[in-house]
Parts: structure tokens; sequence; C-alpha cells
């Protein structure tokens, strides 16, 4: 450092037209040779700057200056004045000298900004020295100088080139407090996400509970209306009442069976499966309940085999639940096309039937649980079709869905060659 | 069914409405019913009666020793004791611990699945 540029630093502060307090003189010297700079503001983006519009907030380090420290230890480290004495946020004026390179001449009433509340008089003349960091394009702050008359750009660049390297140090440091603070709110939303995840867990735990807890006493009721059954005048009204009894726990142990399946735990046995004899055997199940509903009921195969490694009473149940699905959409005489194609690596069936269709504000809801907008539904079946898809790899969708009817999608990874 | 007549089974559940309703059921066939609500009074039922025991109705969750350990122990000491692991839960058939059970029935209020596999066990 020029020697000749460190006296006129130092008549500067003697001057006490700026700082005002002598004392800082000699922390202003320790700073020219290189030390430290008079105040570093770094830039910071807030969350809600981002939001309603790209802003920074303006933090001041004041780095062993008179804003912060004691003149008794000139000799404190970077890191203990980094806490921030002032903060400015979404000035568009300060914005603007974060993409300035260089030094620009910094308006009173900015620097009055900068230095409001802090115990120093904002001075008549000031100037901003732009500071990037190495990792961003754009400005990470800018050092504020000021003194009465203003220092010189030229000295203002000197004094920048040497204490660039101890800048350059903090501004690191300020953005590692700002990663730190990033990272602890993404933990933050983790763990939230993860409580959410936990509770989804704890589901499967509590449906476990719920087949125990409901189930037993169930079937102690619904065994007992059996006998009960067997002992009293068929045709009688309390014959009807325990006919009753045994439909409704009947009910209700499907409903319990499906909500334990629904909510995972069920083991799967794959083998490799003809998709193709899975879906024929599946409509079989069905009976003669199309011919009775005058569905007409159509199938379209591939020419060869399509294999699927699969539990194949699963599958039968996943497509069971989305034949049901579609027959409870069609009044009496519509149709329902089933059609199986193969894609690269994957089998699709897609089942088309010529109902209502599903409401679009509702498409999102019915693989949730319980969901139904029917009056008997449990809102258990296309849940329980998606589950167990899910759990072969595959997916469903719905790929058309208007007054005229809708079409599930059912796409599973194809063994290879099959 | 009278070809059941004489035949004992040890009834083994923790939930007291499901031990009296299959006493009911299977004395109905002439069935001779004992019951034990823990698998640890079952062992201690099997440690004096086994040689007139002829199967073991068996339910898996129960507070302190379930079903799976009862069935390790029984077939551990009495390896030819039928035992037929009877449970509201239908994944326990995939853990190894029960596969050496002579059959397995997920419970339902609908005892002819039950009652079928006990006539077909206990008349070999």
């Amino acid at each position: 450092m020029d020697n000749e540029l460190v006296r006129k630093l130092v008549e500067l502060v003697e001057s006490g037209s700026s700082i005002g307090d002598p004392t800082d003189g000699a922390l202003l010297l320790a700073h020219t040779v290189g030390y430290q700079a008079v105040s570093l503001y770094c830039a910071s983006a807030t969350t809600q700057a981002e939001a309603e519009r790209p802003g920074y907030v303006l933090k001041a380090h004041a780095l062993n200056s008179s804003l912060g420290s004691s003149p008794d230890s000139p000799n404190d480290s970077p890191s203990d004045s980094l806490t921030p004495v002032k903060e400015v946020e979404g000035c568009a004026e300060l914005e603007l000298l974060l993409g300035e390179r260089g030094i620009s001449p910094l308006p009173y009433s900015l620097a009055a900004l900068l230095l409001d509340g802090l115990p120093v008089e904002a001075p008549k003349k000031a100037l901003a020295v732009s500071i990037r960091s190495l990792s961003s394009e754009k400005g990470s702050g800018f050092l504020l100088l000021w003194g009465e008359p203003a220092v010189s750009a030229l000295e203002a660049e000197a004094l920048v080139e040497v204490g660039a390297p101890v800048l350059l140090a903090a501004l690191k440091q300020a953005e590692l407090e700002l990663r730190v603070q990033s990272l602890s709110r993404e933990v933050a939303e983790a763990e939230e996400r993860f409580k959410g995840v936990e509770k989804f867990l704890y589901l499967g735990d509590m449906a476990a509970m719920l087949v125990h807890e409901v189930k037993n006493p169930l079937i102690s009721i619904g065994g007992f209306a059996e006998r009960l059954k067997k002992k009293i005048e068929p045709g009688s009204p309390a014959f009807k009442c325990v006919e009753l009894m045994i439909s409704e726990v009947h009910r209700i142990e499907k409903i319990t069976d499906s909500a334990f399946r629904c909510m995972g735990n069920e083991f799967l046995e794959h083998e490799e499966e003809d998709l193709e004899e899975i879906l024929t055997e599946t409509l079989g199940l069905f009976g003669d309940e199309f011919a009775e509903l005058g569905i007409e009921l159509t199938m379209t195969m591939e020419s060869g085999p399509v294999t699927v490694l699969a539990d194949r009473e699963q599958l039968k149940i996943a497509f069971d639940n989305l034949i049901a699905n579609a027959i409870q959409s069609m009044e009496k005489g519509g149709k329902l096309a089933l059609c199986v194609a193969k894609e690269p690596g994957h089998a699709v069936v897609d089942i088309t039937d010529s109902g209502t269709g599903i409401d679009s504000e509702q498409v999102d809801s019915i693989f949730i649980p319980f969901f139904t907008t029917k009056e008997c539904g449990t809102g258990l079946g296309l849940p329980i079709s998606n589950s167990i898809v899910l759990h072969h790899q595959g997916s469903i969708e719905v790929i058309g869905s208007s007054g005229e009817g809708t079409t599930f999608r059912v796409r599973l990874p194809r063994v290879s060659g099959g | 069914m009278s070809d059941l007549k004489g035949k004992r089974i040890l009834v083994v559940d923790d939930e007291e409405g499901l031990r009296l309703l299959y006493k009911e059921e299977l004395e109905d066939d002439g069935i001779d019913v004992v019951l034990a609500s823990s698998g640890t009074e079952a062992m201690e039922v099997l440690s004096e009666q086994s040689a007139e025991m002829d199967l073991v109705l068996l339910d898996i969750k129960m507070p302190g020793m379930d079903g799976v350990e009862v069935l390790r122990r029984v077939k551990e000491q009495w390896k030819e004791l039928p035992v037929i692991l009877c449970t509201a839960y239908p994944h326990y058939k995939h853990e190894f611990g029960t596969w050496a059970s002579d059959a397995y029935v997920v419970k339902s209020s609908d005892l002819t699945e039950l009652k079928q596999t006990i006539r077909e066990i206990l008349l070999g």
C-alpha cells in the first residue's frame, strides 16, 4: 500500500468529518493496510422477497469498525464481527448496486438509509464498491466507504485490492451462513414430510390393529348369529333380524379385509403369469352378470401370450375391482371393452365402459381410500386396485372420462420375451 | 358328524368370544374341546394331555407367547400333533415361522372353511 495513500486516509479520518471518533482512525488505518473494510454489506435473498419480487436483504456487517467492535480490540477476528448490525430490505436502488461493477457514487439518501440508526452520521458523500464473490455472477455485496472529502475512486480501488482476500473470506463466511439457514429450512421441511410418511406408515400398523381389534369380536357376533339362526323358525321376524345381523357382519368383514389390503402389508408372490388368462379368469368371476345387466362385453387381445411377473390372485382382485367399478357406472345395456396390448417393456390393459364418466374435479380423488360417490360404495375398490398394481411396479391412470364413459389404463412391466 | 365324535381339540385364542364360539360349534359335532387363553396355558395343557389331543386350533396374535412360538414348541416336542393356525391376518402364511403348521385358515364369521379343514385333518 502506498504510504502517501495511507497518510491521506489517516488525515481523512482524523478530520472527524466522517466517522466522528478519532480512535476509529486507528481502526481504519488497520483496515487500510489490508486487514478489513469499514463496512461490508452482504446480500442474501429472502424467501419473501423471492415470492413477491426478486430482492435481497442487505446486511451490514461491522468489520472491526466503529459500528461494532471495541477500539481496544482491534484484532478481533472477522468472524466475531459478522453479526449483522443492520438489515435493509426491499430497496430497489440498493439492489441495483449489486449489479454494478467497480465503484459507484452512493447518493446521500441511500447512505442515510444504510447508516440510519447506527452511531455514525450519514456522510454527504459516500462510495459503494461492488464486491463479487467467486461463486456468484451477481454482486454479493458492496463495500461502503465514506469520508469528507470523499475517498477518490483510485484510492478506493487500492483499498479494495488490499482488503479483497479478507473481504472474500468474510463473504464466504456469510454465504456459508446463508447456506446453513437454507439447509436448516430444508431439514425442517423434510422433517414435516417425514412426519407425513410416518403417519402413513402408522396407517398400516393401525389397519393391522383394526383387523385384530374389530374383526375378532365381529367374528364372534357373526358366528353366534349363525348359531342363533339355526334355532329360530325360518321366515319369522326374529329370523329376518338375525339374517340382517349376519349380512351386516359379513359386510363389515369385507370392509376390514379391504382396508387392511389397501394399506399395505399384503405379501405378494410373483410368478410369470399370462395376463390374458388372468383377465379371462377375472371376467369368469362375474358369471352371468354381464348378460343379466345387458352389458355388451368385448375383449381384444394380442395374438401371442402377454407375460407379466405377478401375484395371480392379487391381480385378479385388482382387475375385479376395476371391472366392478365399470359395471356400476353403467345403466342397463352398456358396453364394456377390455383391450390388451404390448408396449416396449410393458403390457397395457385398457378397461373402457360406456358409463356416466367421472367428474373432472373428482378424478384425482378416486384412488383415495374411502372416497366414493356411490351410495353403497366403500370407496376402497379402486384404491386397492391401485395399491396392488403399484406393488407390481405398474400404474393405473384414467386416460379419458366424459359423460359417455371412462377408460382406465393399467400398465404392468412385461417379462422379457413375453 | 359322528365320525368326529370323541376327538379332542385344544382351542387356543385370547378372545373369549371366539373360544366359546369354537367350543359350541365343535361340540355340536361331538368333539371334545379344551380351551386355553394364552400360549403359556396351551403349553401347560399339552404337557399333561398331549397324548389325548388330536389337534390344536391356534390363534397367532396373542399377548405373551404368540402362536408362532407355540407352533414351534409343539412341533419340537410333539411332531405328529396337527396344528391349524387360525388368524385374522392373511399375510402370516408367507412367514417362515408358520410353514410348520398343517393348515392356515383366515378367521371369518363363516366357519365353513374352518370346520372343513378340521374335518379333513382329523379324518386324515
